[in-house]
């Protein structure tokens, strides 16, 4: 196992190289760039504009360019924002508080309310709880979560009164400050992830419920309870785990309609920005960190494979 | 008033100044200053009435406003964003003169001025003015910000507003002249528009370590904090000179681009100020927690023809296009009633606008398909318009306008492009019409001088030529103001008549206030100065 999760951590590198490589020409495919950003379309002049294209070293080659950047990673340095010259690590390490609080709380929040839904669904078909759990669903996957988000703060504003903290409330200084805070983004957030969970589980359970050894398990008398919980309910959250892994990559990657909706500073957000503003600096070096988090969430649900399901062994 | 107060204060400055230097006695010195004295504290009473009748204004307190997008960086001189100017000018950063609340030109931190020949002028600083850093202003910054300003390896894309001032030299303490290559009429009001124009102080890196996140200026705020695109906290400058303002101590910015946030924030009390759209202001009608300020700006929505190719290379295709539109429905349907229509000098800006009863617009779609037909566009034709996504009042304006000019037989294909692309686009001149904003200026040489010049940058018309240029350098040259309406006057007739440019309309700002907040007032350039007078009746 040990020599298996040596091997994953080192092929991140060879990921990492070609992610940098393909944001960096991608990049540079897009029209405009930082100077034009700056100069906007008020007052152009085409000599200030190269001065700022000289200090930022866009006119040299790409090869030049590309150099300089990945030396700089090597060395633990992502550069600096094209616009504010803030240090792009720092920039990601503010945000990052921020970002693990939204897609852990989200995860949580979505898991503990949708697999059980899920469960009871599977093992009720067509009972009206089957059919809150599929309606619940289908709303969920139905309804943009931006749409949630407005309608959530038209609707605490209007009739709740709700007052909202200007800034990020640490979650260890105040936890209750932190979870009024977080809340509404959490729900919309978890509205969808919620939907998804529900219908794999449902599904999943659904599909193992129907095995042999099930029947056999039932044959020689075993409880309901302990038929779902020991022997069904690990081999059914196998696909369900996917799914949350997948989820959590997403949800890392940053959120930027619902932070930009609930003014959470979070990853996403910065990329967003990056884009806006054409700061190279800043969206190569989220890129990356979005990259490395995919790399790691996707290893931990591989490992967790292999708790779940013991047939499964990585050497 | 307070052009009274300040008059006054110059007045005892110079009174002592006199006094020390032996050039009035001790019982002159005496009764002169009781005169002022008894002058200005009767006048202070009849000023305070006002504030006495909506509640005596309380000093202190913490605000939590709301700013509508992320300013980026707030360097005044390299930073010459529309977020960035309207967050820190003002506020945080002063200079030579500045607009007051009716939009006059006042003094800011200099107190006279003389233009003793069209290219000097001599600028008599405020004396005990305080940076925030602690130092007192002195004419050696005023040497420094020029020399700071043309510095190669300083970006200042707004040094073109003072390219004719050659020299600034400190002839005292309190005194600098500046020695320009030719004249600059609008000088005076260029240091009101603060563009390249804050003063900074010569030793600012003694104090802070960068300008992108940092100020220091001679604003009555401080920047506390800035924590891009999260909020900046500014804090009352205790030094500031126009004391007593600032009332409140503190003023927490949060940057919220999404209105309906904004206007949460406002119905539940989180938030004191926000920036509304029409929309959004008609949202919170009836609300008796939030007063809605209108002011009207300089701000305006225009579309731009590409005269460099077919088919708006034909000033008749132009001018049936201007006879086609119906610019009160626009402001009507895009602007819900917030906006009036304006000539290319918005109304407001001075003598030189021309008033709305005055401008030719009038919708006539008979002349209009005359026009095209003479142009060999019997039929219509087909154009693209560029507009930016961030913009909603320019897709808006270029969809209504598609709509009327349809019965002629024009076809406008609109292509929102996101920020970078349509500036890459633009300056590859690759558009028949762009859809642009004209952010708020404070002379007529400011669109003029730079986007009308036919060899200029900013010119995405491609109109223009050698004739109209010496129009324009003529008007700038004079300081008078009379001499230079007459020559603006023909240059926007001019303008009119040969249609490089559709002016929509003029906007109002609008902005939301917590009922608990007295004092602001909203500013014709879309800024903030009114935040110095705020105070909060909690």
């Amino acid at each position: 196992m040990t020599q298996y999760i040596v091997r994953r951590l080192l092929l991140l590198v060879p990921v990492l190289i070609g992610a940098s490589l393909v944001i960096f020409l991608l990049l540079r495919l897009l029209p405009g760039d930082v100077s034009d950003v700056i100069m906007g379309t008020d007052d152009v002049e085409l000599e200030v504009q190269q001065q700022i294209r000289e200090k930022l070293g866009l006119d040299d080659p790409l090869h030049v360019q590309y150099g300089k950047w990945f030396w700089g990673i090597l060395q633990g340095d992502l550069g600096r924002s094209m616009r504010t010259e803030a240090p792009v690590m720092t920039m990601i390490i503010e945000r990052l508080p921020i970002t693990f609080e939204i897609a852990l709380m989200c995860i949580v929040v979505s898991t503990v309310i949708a697999v059980p839904l899920g469960v009871v669904s599977a093992f009720f078909p067509n009972s009206w709880l089957d059919t809150f759990a599929r309606v619940f669903a289908m709303i969920g996957l139905s309804v943009p979560n931006f749409l949630v988000a407005t309608l959530l703060i038209l609707f605490t504003s209007l009739y709740l009164q709700w007052y909202t903290e200007p800034t990020w409330v640490n979650p260890f200084v105040d936890p209750l400050g932190s979870l009024k805070q977080m809340i509404l983004p959490i729900i919309a957030l978890s509205t969808h992830m919620m939907a998804i969970i529900t219908r794999m589980m449902r599904s999943s359970l659904l599909e193992v419920l129907r095995q042999d050894y099930i029947r056999t398990g039932r044959s020689k008398g075993l409880g309901e309870g302990s038929l779902i919980t020991v022997h069904a309910l690990k081999n059914a959250f196998i696909p369900v785990l996917t799914v949350i892994g997948l989820q959590l990559g997403n949800l890392l990657a940053g959120t930027v309609i619902i932070e930009q909706i609930f003014a959470l500073p979070g990853v996403g957000w910065l990329l967003l920005h990056g884009v806006y503003q054409r700061d190279y600096t800043v969206i190569q070096g989220t890129v990356l960190f979005i990259t490395v988090m995919y790399a790691l969430v996707n290893l931990a649900v591989d490992l967790l494979y292999s708790y779940l399901d013991p047939r499964i062994r990585y050497r | 008033m307070k052009r009274f107060f300040e008059q006054a204060s110059s007045d005892l400055d110079a009174l002592v100044k006199d006094f020390r230097g032996g050039a009035v006695s001790r019982r002159e010195f005496i009764r002169r200053g009781a005169a002022l004295g008894f002058m200005v504290s009767s006048l202070a009473a009849i000023a305070a009435a006002p504030a006495a009748a909506q509640g005596a204004v309380k000093r202190g307190g913490k605000s939590i406003w709301s700013l509508p997008g992320n300013p980026v960086g707030i360097n005044p001189i390299e930073s010459p964003g529309g977020l960035t100017r309207d967050t820190i000018y003002d506020t945080v950063y002063e200079s030579l003169f500045r607009y007051d609340k009716d939009f006059n030109l006042v003094p800011a931190l200099a107190v006279k001025h003389e233009n003793p020949n069209p290219t000097t002028w001599r600028f008599h600083l405020r004396q005990g003015v305080k940076f925030h850093h602690g130092r007192e202003l002195d004419s050696e910054d005023i040497v420094f910000w020029h020399k700071n300003l043309f510095d190669p390896d300083i970006i200042a894309p707004h040094k073109t507003y003072f390219s004719n001032v050659k020299e600034v030299v400190a002839l005292d303490k309190y005194t600098v002249e500046f020695r320009l290559s030719d004249p600059l009429g609008p000088l005076l009001r260029n240091f009101g528009q603060l563009f390249g124009a804050s003063i900074l102080p010569r030793d600012w890196r003694d104090a802070v370590p960068d300008l992108n996140l940092h100020a220091v200026g001679t604003g009555p705020f401080k920047v506390k904090e800035f924590k891009p695109p999260s909020h900046i906290i500014y804090a009352r400058h205790e030094d500031y000179w126009d004391d007593p303002l600032p009332y409140l101590d503190e003023v927490f910015l949060r940057i919220l681009p999404d209105e309906e946030t904004r206007i949460g924030g406002l119905r539940t009390g989180s938030l004191q100020y926000a920036n509304l759209t029409p929309d959004g202001s008609r949202r919170l009608a009836g609300n008796k927690n939030v007063q809605v300020v209108r002011t009207r700006s300089s701000l305006v929505y225009t579309h731009m023809f590409n005269t460099r190719k077919p088919p708006f290379d034909d000033v008749r295709v132009r001018k049936a296009i201007d006879r086609a539109i119906d610019r009160e429905a626009v402001i009507e349907k895009v602007a819900a009633g917030e906006g009036m229509l304006t000539g290319p000098v918005p109304t407001g800006m001075g003598k030189f606008y021309i008033p709305a009863n005055e401008l030719p617009y009038k919708r006539d779609l008979d002349e209009a398909r005359s026009l095209l037909a003479a142009a060999g566009y019997p039929n219509g034709f087909e154009a693209t318009v560029i507009t930016r996504t961030t913009i909603p009042q320019n897709i808006q304006c270029s969809v209504i306008m598609a709509e009327q000019v349809r019965p002629l037989g024009i076809k406008l294909n609109i292509e929102q492009l996101e920020g970078g692309v349509f500036s890459a686009r633009s300056k590859a001149h690759d558009f028949n019409l762009m859809a642009n904003i004209w952010s708020p200026r404070v002379d007529p040489d400011a669109y003029f001088g730079r986007t009308f010049l036919h060899k200029s940058n900013s010119n995405w018309m491609g109109w223009g030529y050698p004739e109209f240029d010496k129009l324009i350098f003529e008007a700038r040259m004079h300081a008078d103001e009379d001499k230079r309406v007459p020559l603006y006057r023909r240059i926007q007739e001019q303008i009119m008549d040969e249609v490089p440019v559709i002016w929509w309309y003029q906007a109002n700002i609008i902005e939301g206030l917590s009922s608990k907040l007295k004092g602001y007032w909203g500013s014709y350039l879309g800024r903030r100065p009114g935040m110095k007078e705020t105070w909060l009746d909690a």
